[in-house]
């Protein structure tokens, strides 16, 4: 009675400790696609377009801008998968305008389940906490029941692919989160906000969240390491959310006193054109060439930081 | 009746590790330090020691009432550390009944621990901590098993592709994304193993020989109304009760030394004449008492009375003068009077969302030993967090307004600009400024040559240590959190 337990224990262990092994190789993260996902590159037919959208609910002018572009419909695809790349990386409520707000999150997912999308992940490696950044800037809340996948990236570097960087001045290679590489469409929903070392934190600077590794290390010739990798991780569509902008004391915040209202939501498939005009926005009053982001992302040909070769529609509503 | 008591062990062992493992103490509905705030040893040594008396303490009472009434009904049926005892024995191969050693002596050591406890806490000394079952079930099951088990399993599920498996756990806050871990804390997992490897010399050695807390309720219930009675007229002299008891009641020549008795049943059960019955009445079987004697009381009282001042002057280093540590938020600026409160139990260790509370060995005095201490490199003190002190069972660390803790000073960061990058490289970073979490940053820079060079704004710096665990430079970090001077507060 007693071997033949024993025997049944170790056959039914082996059984699954092989059953676990062989599950491991199974491309279950799906790495075995074929790595042709890089953003389409497609120029829209007319001049460049920058939509402008400002009102009193954030939801709404999101989606106006989002018109304004020609739809959401252009971007995403029936049955893709998209991913939304917000700034959700510090502990505050969404009130300190360190983090972009909720509801201009969501406004976007919806649209992309409208249009068809598969799957919607928000994607975003926090510098706090993750799940209790999720849950204080007010994701928790606003995301309830949503069907939107949210994607707390971690440390793990098996969460990350390396990618080369061809033309990098200074970064040869970085590593980016599979979610990003392997999705159908990628949307960059940054805050305007105030930053110690970058000024301000716009598109470009937001993707520090997709990346693994040590990120600090991008601190040093931060503006010409994020033009780097915006050479190879372009996101197809970038809406800005300027509805709450932090002033000073960024990029974390925290006192009411530092947070401006301006109503503004800026949306462009070109990154540096919507870097470039939210550095315009009446509480910075700057230009796109104060900021290293924007700078070195013009000068390596990523976009356009010109404003008046960009045609502005704006909007009140 | 046994399996009755198996039943509500069992209910008791998953409430204590419910409690434990319960993601955010404050806000569940039973008080995650209940196992500590009734316990009447911890209770009892930190009114001595700390000379203050807190409303919460009145939950001890009920145990103190339990005991009075039914004796060591804690013990046998509640005590997480009894019952994980009493699992452990049962993987012991089970042999003919054997007649285990009664050993008087070594069974009135439990009291003296007990009278070393309570003449240190008369001197202000509080260790019961050390001792207590509960604090050491609790250290060795959440601060030692628990980072072991999490380590397996995130490493297994993660490593074979099966993190969907773990990922509901990781909702609720178990198993979540980072990983944790404490300063030596394979000592409290070494405590334990002793605790039950003992058991196989005898059923429950240390509840029988060692528990401070067992020898208090012991002489709690010197009057209970629950008796053991043996109804000698039917025993076969089959000795099934000596080998089933748990603590050693029977003696040989059948006579009891019932004051230990656990009213654990076993007896009840294995008697072949069902002759031993627990009940309200008692018999006339011969009782003895192992109550050291009053020569024996005498020389460890003054043993006793000189280990207060032996630890609290360990090592050379006076209280409140001794070096300085970063304590949690809210706790007394004077170190003494700290350590007096402080029931070692680690508690708000397990409950620091960031693992930055760790416990300490000897680095400050032997005294101070598995108290808790931040270290800004494992983890930070969190802007929006008050845990620590929201579980405290002794209020050592208060439990204060999340306004109030966002105020308090645990220390003042200081830059190493021997080894800050902006400083020796000439590279830009301000990663510290960055992470700043007080709303007017307290970290601040200037900028010489187009660089960056950060300096600390001391009236707004709070010591949470976040930038010290974010700098980027390898080991010890360039910006270090000390606890602040009085001048500075």
């Amino acid at each position: 009675m007693k071997d033949i337990n024993r025997r049944q224990f170790l056959q039914s262990l082996s059984i699954l400790g092989i059953g676990a092994v062989a599950s491991g190789y199974l491309p279950i993260h799906g790495q075995d696609k074929p790595e042709d996902k890089k953003p389409d590159e497609k120029k829209p037919d007319s001049k460049l377009v920058l939509a402008v959208v400002e009102g009193k609910k954030p939801a709404e002018i999101t989606i106006e801008a989002l018109a304004i572009l020609g739809g959401i419909s252009k971007f995403v695809r029936k049955d893709s998968v998209v991913v939304l790349k917000p700034n959700i990386a510090w502990e505050k409520p969404m009130e300190l305008a360190a983090t972009t707000n909720p509801e201009v999150v969501l406004a976007i997912a919806r649209e992309c389940f409208k249009a068809g999308a598969k799957k919607v992940k928000v994607v975003e490696r926090a510098c706090n906490n993750p799940k209790k950044c999720f849950q204080i800037c007010g994701f928790e809340n606003a995301f309830n029941k949503s069907g939107v996948e949210f994607v707390h990236l971690t440390d793990d570097h098996k969460e990350y692919k390396e990618v080369k960087i061809p033309d990098g001045k200074e970064l040869k290679s970085i590593l980016i989160a599979k979610d990003v590489l392997e999705c159908d469409t990628f949307i960059n929903i940054p805050i305007a906000k105030h930053h110690g070392l970058a000024k301000l934190t716009l598109g470009i600077k937001n993707l520090m969240g997709i990346t693994g590794g040590k990120r600090n290390e991008l601190h040093h010739l931060l503006g010409q390491k994020m033009a780097d990798i915006l050479s190879v991780i372009k996101p197809h569509l970038t809406i800005i959310d300027a509805y709450r902008v932090l002033v000073r004391n960024g990029p974390t915040g925290g006192n009411p006193k530092d947070v401006a209202f301006v109503g503004k939501v800026i949306a462009s498939t070109d990154i540096v054109a919507a870097d470039s005009y939210a550095c315009t926005l009446k509480p910075f009053s700057l230009e796109g060439k104060n900021i290293s982001c924007v700078k070195a992302a013009y000068d390596s040909g990523l976009g356009e930081m010109d404003l008046s070769k960009i045609d502005i529609i704006e909007k009140k509503i | 009746m046994i399996y009755l008591r198996r039943i509500v062990q069992l209910l008791f062992l998953a409430l204590f590790l419910f409690l434990m493992l319960y993601p955010e103490p404050a806000k569940n509905v039973i008080p995650a330090n209940l196992f500590f705030i009734s316990n009447p040893l911890l209770v009892i040594t930190t009114i001595i020691a700390s000379r203050t008396l807190q409303l919460a303490f009145l939950a001890s009472g009920l145990i103190i009432i339990a005991s009075i009434f039914l004796g060591r009904v804690f013990c046998g049926w509640a005590c997480p550390l009894g019952t994980t005892m009493d699992l452990f024995h049962r993987l012991k191969k089970p042999r003919k009944p054997d007649i285990q050693p009664i050993l008087p002596p070594l069974r009135r050591v439990k009291y003296f621990v007990l009278l070393t406890i309570i003449i240190a806490a008369i001197f202000g000394a509080n260790i019961a901590g050390w001792l207590d079952p509960i604090t050491i079930a609790f250290k060795s099951f959440a601060l030692s098993l628990y980072p072991a088990v999490d380590y397996i399993l995130k490493g297994l599920f993660n490593k074979v592709g099966l993190k969907s498996f773990i990922s509901p756990l990781n909702d609720i806050g178990i198993l979540d994304t980072h990983s944790i871990l404490f300063h030596n804390s394979i000592i409290f997992f070494l405590i334990l193993t002793v605790i039950l490897l003992l058991t196989f010399y005898q059923t429950r050695f240390w509840c029988r020989n060692l528990c401070p807390l067992g020898a208090l309720l012991t002489l709690l219930s010197k009057w209970r109304i629950l008796n053991l009675s043996t109804g000698r007229h039917l025993c076969t002299k089959c000795q099934r009760c000596q080998s089933s008891c748990k603590t050693g009641v029977f003696n040989s020549d059948f006579s009891l030394n019932d004051e230990e008795c656990i009213q654990c049943f076993s007896c009840v059960k294995e008697c072949s004449k069902t002759g031993i019955s627990i009940g309200f009445s008692k018999d006339k079987s011969v009782r003895i008492s192992i109550l050291p004697s009053r020569r024996g009381l005498l020389v460890a009282s003054g043993l006793a009375v000189l280990s207060a001042p032996l630890l609290k002057r360990s090592f050379g280093l006076r209280l409140g003068q001794s070096l300085p540590r970063l304590r949690p938020p809210g706790v007394s600026r004077s170190e003494g009077e700290f350590l007096s409160k402080c029931q070692r139990c680690g508690e708000c260790m397990k409950a620091c969302p960031t693992n930055g509370l760790q416990p300490l060995l000897a680095e400050s005095g032997l005294y101070a030993m598995f108290s808790p201490v931040l270290v800004p490199r494992i983890g930070n003190c969190r802007y929006y967090c008050n845990a620590c002190g929201q579980v405290c069972p002794s209020h050592a660390i208060p439990d204060m307004d999340l306004a109030d803790k966002q105020e308090w000073k645990i220390g003042r960061a200081y830059f190493d600009t021997t080894r800050c990058i902006p400083y020796v490289n000439k590279e830009h970073c301000l990663t510290c400024e960055e992470f700043c979490p007080v709303p007017e940053k307290a970290i601040e820079h200037y900028v010489k040559d187009g660089l960056e060079y950060p300096y600390v704004v001391k009236e707004r710096c709070i010591g949470c240590g976040l930038c010290e665990k974010v700098c980027p430079v390898q080991g010890l970090a360039a910006i270090r959190v000390s606890p602040p001077k009085d001048a500075e507060l």
